[in-house]
């Protein structure tokens, strides 16, 4: 029998052993070339640190932005838009207009035809030219019934028709004002009509992970989980750009770890940082900041009028939001300048409406923060703090709430923003938590927050009452997005972004005439449907941040866009 | 002196310590054991400290944005964090949360556990093999995973008792993960006690099974569970934090040990106390209540004693 002395010796004995026969057996296999990124073959080389793989080079897929961020270093579309919003011409020779003869205008049967003309001496990596025929074929690929793909504006297309090698027609059977970015933005891209599978279908084919190239870059390789390579594109049309020789796109998870490489100069981009990691970068010798012109994200309270769980506002309101005196206490009860200058140490900016970006800014005026109005409010709404627990019941409330139903709700946001938003979402309900509503926080993932209803996503399937997240509008025109969040049409699941369900006829109506081409109009189109929206309350709007990206102090050129992803214009980038 | 306490318990008739009763043998022995007393006193100071949280003069969940990301002082021992809510109070009252879903998660794991052990070691054979074959297939789950995703599908859902990311939904998720030991030492103990002389007897006197299971085996085989009892407690509050700092968990404001440390990720460089003082409640409490187990589990041991006196003799 071992004794405690002697179990421990043999214990000893045996860890001893096992540590010898470890030492002496055979050494790990080395590490193949392929496992690593390829060592820089020039001093010209950058590496961009992403939190995750891009699921393919086609953002239409899955829109992740990972996505956008390469489709922008190998593919072109027709044109693409710059920080400020201008449009500028990529595959096309110049942009068609209604002055050059490019659009013309049905005026009686309100029907637009485009006429597009493509540069000649663009090719792709195999020295095959870009033509029409790669423009007819995405086409074809994206409005094939089976294997396509819904994108805006898709149904005021009625056909697209080749006039010659370079030139194309896109036959509208609306005014559509989206036209220019429709074939290219930070979307969408021509894809090679003689290298791409049409049978694969749009979303699936294979040359969307292993893309022909006529961008500025061509894919080397692509480790998944660990990085992707490319090299400088020598048949690039603007050579002799790029001045980079070699991208890597390293896939680093944790922010944390790609701040401290910031920081070391282990890397020289870091897209989409957020408020916090920008403040820590602030005097650093290695890294700066970018911070795009504009600000295109603006941080916004989803409210759900319909009852928790469904979908039709007026068959169910909900309990408690369907007033709209509920909601305008909401937005005065929380003060959104302590929220911008402590969260987010002034790096955002309050808004109050939907429409605070050129060219279509409307003057709507600020509502006020006063709690004390917004406790007022709530009472002669019929709901009171009668048992003293801090938590406002209906009493006497005009939504159909019973007698003594409790003012709680739950408040959702999602989880990849990071701290600056959760935060912000705790300060927001102590704020309401201070007039007597009970908010329960959740944070969950976007994926499963904005998911489709039938795959059980929170919003679609009306499984919320309030969401706090960010959102706006690519480019300069905000009339698919408008459409998509506030129209009658889109609040059905899938139908759209109305997951309020807020349906005002008066609204819809005002959507219908934005689309023109008559830019007084749609500007006081735009701002009465502002006006409304104002008074209505389906949402209430908080400030914006702008898209923040960190580059290192070596790289020349970078600047960060709310139309595009950071890499919209890496041709042109060079190093000191 | 270790010898001649070793002999008194094994011959109880022959010294003054025949007198001890055996939960007064089960403390002296437990006593002996300089380590689980040690625990027993950081654990109960914990607790005790975790209980008495509301005596604090701060707000656990309140901001107080002008003290932000304060160091540790003399107003605020352990220093605030990044709505400037004091961290101490926020440790306490997340320890009451790690502590309940640790507690409830091991109630839950034994409601489970006992029965199914129990069951299959009592009736053996058929029954025997069965269960044991569904406890070795939970055991071959990889845990966390399996933890993470039924976190994520619960969460999904809206129940009446189990509300997203509540204590008790978190609970029963890592009960129903961490039940399958319970299982097998209660099995094993009733597989030796059912064949005990005093087993025999109850049963030719009419006893019926349950009353045999309850008020005879199990009470004989308790030891071993209280033991993995609080082994479970620490590996129950080792995966709320888990679960939490991978925001699977308890939810903000509300503080856990888990989600203070998760929210500390973004400062740890600049303001590492956000981390470092969460992470030693879990690590004091952990190493606590494993201490207590080892304790417990030398005193409760018959064959430990003997083997303590095999050392001496």
């Amino acid at each position: 029998m071992f004794t405690k002395k002697r179990t421990l010796l043999f214990l000893t004995f045996m860890v001893i052993l096992s540590l010898t026969l470890v030492a002496c057996g055979a050494t790990p296999a080395p590490t193949t070339a392929t496992d690593e990124p390829t060592a820089p073959s020039s001093e010209k080389s950058i590496t961009i640190v992403i939190a995750e793989d891009p699921p393919t080079f086609n953002p239409m897929v899955a829109d992740t932005g990972y996505d956008s961020l390469v489709m922008e270093l190998v593919l072109l579309g027709m044109a693409d838009i710059d920080p400020n919003g201008n449009v500028f011409p990529e595959l096309a020779a110049e942009l068609p207009t209604v002055e050059n003869g490019g659009v013309t205008i049905d005026e009686e049967a309100g029907t637009m035809s485009v006429t597009w003309t493509m540069r000649d001496d663009i090719q792709w990596s195999d020295s095959t030219p870009v033509t029409a025929d790669d423009v007819l074929f995405t086409w074809a690929a994206i409005s094939d019934p089976v294997n396509g793909l819904w994108i805006p504006g898709i149904d005021y297309i009625d056909s697209v028709e080749q006039l010659s090698k370079y030139s194309f027609v896109v036959n509208y059977n609306a005014v559509y004002p989206g036209y220019l970015t429709q074939f290219g933005g930070e979307q969408l891209a021509i894809w090679p009509a003689h290298y791409c599978n049409l049978e694969q279908g749009f979303v699936a084919w294979d040359c969307g992970r292993e893309p022909l190239s006529d961008g500025p870059f061509v894919l080397h390789d692509w480790i998944e989980g660990d990085h992707m390579t490319f090299h400088k594109n020598d048949k690039y049309y603007l050579a002799p750009k790029p001045e980079i020789d070699q991208v890597i796109v390293q896939i680093v998870p944790d922010d944390a770890v790609r701040k401290t490489m910031m920081l070391n100069g282990d890397a020289d981009i870091d897209m989409w940082i957020n408020a916090n990691t920008a403040k820590d970068l602030e005097g650093s010798e290695g890294a700066k900041v970018s911070l795009s012109p504009t600000d295109r994200w603006l941080m916004r309270l989803y409210i759900n009028l319909a009852e928790k769980g469904t979908v039709d506002s007026a068959a169910t309101p909900h309990p408690i939001l369907s007033d709209v005196n509920v909601r305008k206490a909401i937005r005065s009860a929380i003060d959104v300048d302590t929220i911008v200058n402590e969260i987010f140490h002034g790096l955002a900016t309050p808004h109050w409406t939907e429409f605070f970006r050129p060219p279509y800014q409307c003057a709507v005026p600020r509502p006020a923060f006063d709690p004390e109005a917004a406790k007022a409010a709530l009472e002669s709404a019929g709901w009171k703090d009668t048992d003293g627990d801090g938590v406002r019941e209906c009493r006497g409330c005009t939504t159909g709430a019973p007698d003594g139903y409790k003012m709680e709700m739950e408040f959702i946001t999602y989880a990849e923003f990071g701290e600056p938003l959760e935060l912000t979402q705790q300060l927001i309900a102590e704020m309401l938590g201070e007039i007597g509503i009970q908010m329960n926080i959740t944070v969950v993932e976007g994926s499963i927050l904005w998911d489709q209803a039938e795959n059980g996503g929170i919003e679609q399937s009306g499984n919320f009452d309030v969401d706090i997240w960010d959102d706006g509008y690519a480019g300069v025109d905000p009339t698919d997005y408008i459409w998509e969040l506030y129209s009658e049409e889109a609040l059905v699941p899938g139908g759209g972004n109305n997951v309020m369900r807020y349906d005002n006829p008066e609204v819809d109506a005002l959507i219908d005439e934005a689309y023109t081409l008559d830019e007084a109009s749609r500007k006081e189109t735009f701002c009465k449907i502002a006006d409304i929206l104002n008074e209505d309350v389906p949402i209430v709007y908080l400030f914006t941040t702008p898209n923040l990206e960190a580059y290192s102090a070596r790289l020349v050129g970078v600047q960060s866009s709310v139309n595009d992803l950071v890499t919209w214009n890496i041709a042109d980038w060079t190093l000191k | 002196m270790n010898s001649i306490s070793g002999a008194q318990e094994l011959a109880p008739a022959n010294t003054p310590a025949s007198w001890l009763t055996p939960q007064q043998s089960v403390w002296k022995r437990f006593k002996r054991h300089r380590g689980a007393i040690a625990g027993m006193i950081i654990f109960g100071a914990l607790a005790t400290l975790c209980i008495f949280a509301f005596l604090s003069p701060f707000d656990s969940e309140k901001s107080n944005l002008a003290e932000k990301f304060l160091p540790p002082s003399s107003t605020y021992l352990l220093g605030t964090d990044s709505l400037g809510r004091d961290l101490l109070t926020r440790i306490l009252y997340g320890g009451r949360i790690s502590l309940a879903v640790g507690g409830i998660a091991v109630a839950i794991s034994l409601l489970i556990g006992v029965p199914v052990g129990a069951l299959a070691g009592y009736y053996g054979g058929r029954i025997d093999s069965i269960l044991m074959r569904v406890t070795d297939a939970f055991l071959s789950l990889p845990s966390f995973l399996v933890l993470i995703l039924l976190a994520a599908m619960l969460r999904e859902v809206e129940l009446p008792i189990f509300q997203r990311n509540s204590v008790l939904t978190i609970s029963l998720v890592i009960g129903i993960l961490s039940w399958m030991t319970f299982a097998r030492l209660v099995r094993a103990a009733f597989l030796t006690l059912r064949e005990m002389d005093y087993v025999s007897a109850a049963r030719a006197l009419g006893g019926s099974d349950g009353r045999i299971m309850l008020g005879h085996i199990l009470p004989n085989g308790i030891g071993v569970v209280i033991v993995e009892a609080t082994l479970q407690l620490g590996y129950a509050i080792i995966q709320e934090a888990g679960l939490s700092f991978l925001n699977f968990g308890i939810q903000q404001p509300t503080p856990s040990w888990g989600n203070l440390i998760y929210t500390a990720q973004d400062h740890f460089t600049k303001y590492p106390w956000l981390a470092i003082f969460p992470g030693l409640a879990i690590f004091l409490t952990i190493i606590s209540v494993n201490y207590i187990g080892d304790g417990l589990r030398d005193a409760l041991d018959p064959y430990k004693v003997l083997e303590r006196v095999g050392e001496w003799t």
